[in-house]
Order: structure tokens, then C-alpha cells, then sequence
């Protein structure tokens, strides 16, 4: 197997990564290709995730740690500089296979350390039990991409807080993660993590591909894919979501949602309220198609005045409601 | 040995069309699925999106892994089957009776690049 290098070292972002094993699989005519990289602290989501329901948002925004979607399945990690992340892509359609395959072989690299890792049925690698490497796959046409954690001696604090969502109650069709416990191979080998990156190229590695400017270049292309607002939050899946509150003279109101990509598709107003105008379509119908965003929905509430559909009940409660201020 | 079907297209990235007059009916072959394992969610466009022929429009993601879906055709989506935002395993137990979206075309002769079920077969064996 071949080992890809970049031109030069470079401090990149996680979407850079992702975007270099995209383009090796799209652009590099090669069977089997594997590289190792390191990022900043950052939580990575699957595919098809509803990030307000794994992420802690704000645990990450106070803690600076970035917030990206990858286009393999499965849960969301967490990565910093002490996690090492793998990147194999292969030519191969048949996912339980190639899985398997690869999950074994980085299993019985462990081995050669010393240290007693098998591969698990769920995609992970464990050491007595506990989870050192969890791993995803993106199969594209004609390749597959497999890629995971290698747990060498990250900050568990940050790991834990940061993919525990502070919100469990948001119900999505989307994929949820499977919590496990957690492990870092640290504990298990001697040496640091320079010399283990060394070792595991040297035993899976027999040659060296090493991309040119015009790779990078290409890779930054697709880079920015990964780096828009849109792939990050607009593929969330549908979800729906039910708020209540009391307004003072209007009585006690629910609102039911229903988004997907971060837009309304549904919304209903429940509630003891009392009806001076047309529910659906002077208030409700004008909120579909919106981002579910305060200042978009304080400047369309701002031009319908809700009070003059439901009495007592103005833009300013209204948003409180939704927001949950 | 996976299934295929006469009287559908195929692409090299394991979608089939369907065609019914100006619609085309597209969904992903058997031996997508049985590459794939058991699928637990699809990604849908919405209705009134575009699709473009060789452009990803959405994925199928299995316990294991997430896959791109390719259009083998340009169109208008102008439904997306939402019995599989429940029941997403229905695409294991008959991935050609089960459509993901129903397009308009936009060039029927888009379907002249595309397999028909016996070159379709012979690339599955490859």
C-alpha cells in the first residue's frame, strides 16, 4: 500500500483532510492509499446526523473547538493534535469486507506493539473492551474510503463534553451515535507519538505518493464543499421539535416544527388562544421555507405582526417562545 | 448472486431508471444494496430540485457506511418516495421495487449512455 504525502507540512483544518481523501479516491489511479493526519480540537458529525442532537454546541463554542460533517456514515468524534486519524482509500464497492479487512489490519499493527486490540463488529477497535479507534466509510463510485481515530492520548474531558448533546430531546429520523466507552492506547505503549506514527507507516506502507502544488490546489477546490454553511447545517436531516410557553393575556401556546437542512417545512401553533385573523395564511405560511434562525424570523414576524392574528401574542413573545429565551 | 431486472437503465454506479413517458423513476440496484448492508436512512432531494446526470443527489448510509447516490439522468425532481424516511430497509428487501425519486427528464437521450439489464450484468460479474 502507498503512503500519501503532502508537498510540504502544513497546518490544515479537518475539511482539508476529508477533501485530500476525496480527491485521492477521485483523482489517484491507485488500489490502495493510506496517510495519517492531526488537527486543532474539532468535532466531526456523520453524514447524516442532526448536529443539535449528538454536538454540544456550546461546550464547543466556548472551547474553541470546530464544528464539521464528513460524508461517511455513522456518529460524530471528537479529534485534537493527540488523536491520530487514519484516511485508507481503496478501489472496493463491498463495504462488510473492506471494513472488516481494515479494521484487522490496523488491529494486528496494535498487535505488533504489544498491545492486545482486536477489531470489534461495530466498526471500532478495542482494547479490553474499551474503544481506542472508531471508524466510518464513504463509499463513492468505484471507491471506498475508510477512515477513524486512533485515540493516542487525547483530552477525554473535551472528548465526552463535547459529542454529549445538551438537547436529547430532539427527535430526528437522522443517525444517532452509539456512546461507548473510551480508551487512550497511550496507557499501553511505550513510546511517543512521532515513533507510533512511524511504525504504523512502516507496517502498512511500502511506498510513497507524494501529491504536487496541483494537488493541493485541487484538493483546496473540493475543500470548499466541506467548508460551506450549507454542507454543515443544510444536511441536517428532518427533525421535529415542540415549544411551549405562556404569554401573558394570550394563554399557553405550543408550537410544533417540523425542519429539514435547518428550514421549516411544517409549523402549528396549539393552544387556548384566541383567533382574531387567518392562522395558516397570514402567520403560519409565510414561517415555512425559513431558516429556523431568530433574526429571519424577527424580520418576517416583524412584517406580519402576529397580534393581529392571535390576540396578545406579538413578535417579541412569540420569538421567546421559539427561541427559548 | 445479485438480482437485475429487464426493461430498466443502468448506470456504472449501480442507480436504474425507469422510464414512463417524460418520468423517469430512479433507484439503486440489488447489488448496491447487498454492497451497502443494511441501509438505515436515505437522503432525499426535495421536490422541484434539479438533478444533474453523473451529479451525486443524495446517499444511502447502512449500519456500516454512507454512499453517494449518482443521477443517471438530468431532471426535476418532481417526487421523492417518502415511504423510505420510515422504512429505509425496504431498499434491501427489493431495491427495484422500491423508486427513491421520480424525475422529469430533461433529454430522454441521456438514457443512451446507460447499460441495458444484460451489459448491466456482465460489469456486476467483472
Amino acid at each position: 500500500m502507498k503512503y500519501v504525502d503532502l508537498p510540504e507540512k502544513m497546518e490544515q483544518r479537518l475539511p482539508f483532510y476529508l477533501a485530500m481523501e476525496e480527491y485521492v479516491a477521485r483523482h489517484l489511479d491507485e488500489d490502495e492509499c493510506f496517510f495519517m493526519w492531526q488537527v486543532e480540537p474539532t468535532v466531526i458529525f456523520g453524514r447524516n446526523q442532526l448536529i443539535e442532537s449528538e454536538v454540544n454546541l456550546d461546550y464547543c463554542r466556548r472551547h474553541g473547538i470546530q464544528t464539521y460533517r464528513r460524508k461517511s456514515g455513522g456518529g460524530c468524534v471528537y479529534a485534537d493534535k493527540d488523536n491520530i486519524m487514519f484516511s485508507y482509500i481503496v478501489r472496493a464497492d463491498n463495504v462488510n469486507f473492506t471494513f472488516d479487512r481494515y479494521l484487522r489490519m490496523v488491529a494486528f499493527v496494535l498487535r505488533k506493539l504489544g498491545v492486545p486490540a482486536e477489531a470489534s463488529g461495530r466498526n471500532d477497535i478495542l482494547i479490553d473492551g474499551r474503544k481506542v479507534s472508531g471508524n466510518a466509510f464513504y463509499h463513492l463510485p468505484g471507491k471506498s474510503i475508510v477512515h477513524g481515530t486512533m485515540l493516542f492520548d487525547t483530552d477525554m474531558e473535551h472528548l465526552i463534553r463535547a459529542i454529549t448533546p445538551s438537547d436529547e430531546k430532539l427527535v430526528s429520523k437522522g443517525i444517532r451515535s452509539v456512546r461507548q466507552r473510551v480508551v487512550n492506547l497511550r496507557e499501553f505503549v511505550d513510546i511517543d507519538i512521532e515513533a507510533f506514527k512511524r511504525f504504523v507507516r512502516e507496517q502498512l506502507c511500502n511506498d510513497t505518493i507524494c501529491l504536487s502544488q496541483a494537488d493541493v490546489e485541487g484538493i483546496k477546490e473540493l475543500e470548499k464543499e466541506y467548508l460551506d454553511e450549507a454542507f454543515i447545517y443544510g444536511r441536517n436531516p428532518r427533525y421535529a421539535l415542540t415549544r411551549r410557553g405562556k404569554v401573558p393575556a394570550a394563554g399557553e401556546l405550543e408550537v410544533r416544527l417540523e425542519l429539514k437542512g435547518g428550514v421549516v417545512k411544517k409549523i402549528n401553533l396549539l393552544g387556548d388562544y384566541f383567533l382574531l385573523g387567518d392562522l395558516d395564511n397570514a402567520l403560519l405560511k409565510p414561517l415555512i421555507g425559513l431558516p429556523f434562525r431568530e433574526e429571519e424570523f424577527r424580520h418576517v414576524l416583524t412584517a406580519i405582526r402576529p397580534e393581529t392574528v392571535v390576540r396578545n401574542l406579538d413578535t417579541e413573545h412569540l420569538l421567546d417562545i421559539l427561541f427559548e429565551h | 448472486m445479485s438480482k437485475v431486472i429487464e426493461g430498466l437503465y443502468y448506470s456504472e454506479s449501480h442507480e436504474w431508471v425507469k422510464v414512463e413517458g417524460a418520468y423517469g423513476y430512479i433507484g439503486i440496484t440489488d447489488y448496491a444494496q447487498h454492497a451497502l448492508g443494511n441501509i438505515v436512512y436515505v437522503d432525499m432531494p426535495d421536490v422541484d430540485d434539479e438533478v444533474e446526470k453523473d451529479a451525486e443527489f443524495g446517499a444511502v448510509e447502512s449500519v456500516k457506511a454512507a454512499s453517494d447516490l449518482i443521477s443517471p439522468v438530468s431532471g426535476k425532481v418532481v417526487e421523492v418516495n417518502e415511504v423510505l424516511e420510515d422504512q429505509p430497509e425496504l431498499l434491501n428487501q427489493d431495491a427495484y421495487a422500491n423508486w427513491i425519486i421520480k424525475v422529469e427528464l430533461t433529454d430522454t437521450t441521456d438514457l443512451d449512455s446507460l447499460m441495458d439489464a444484460k451489459a448491466y450484468e456482465a460489469t456486476c460479474k467483472e
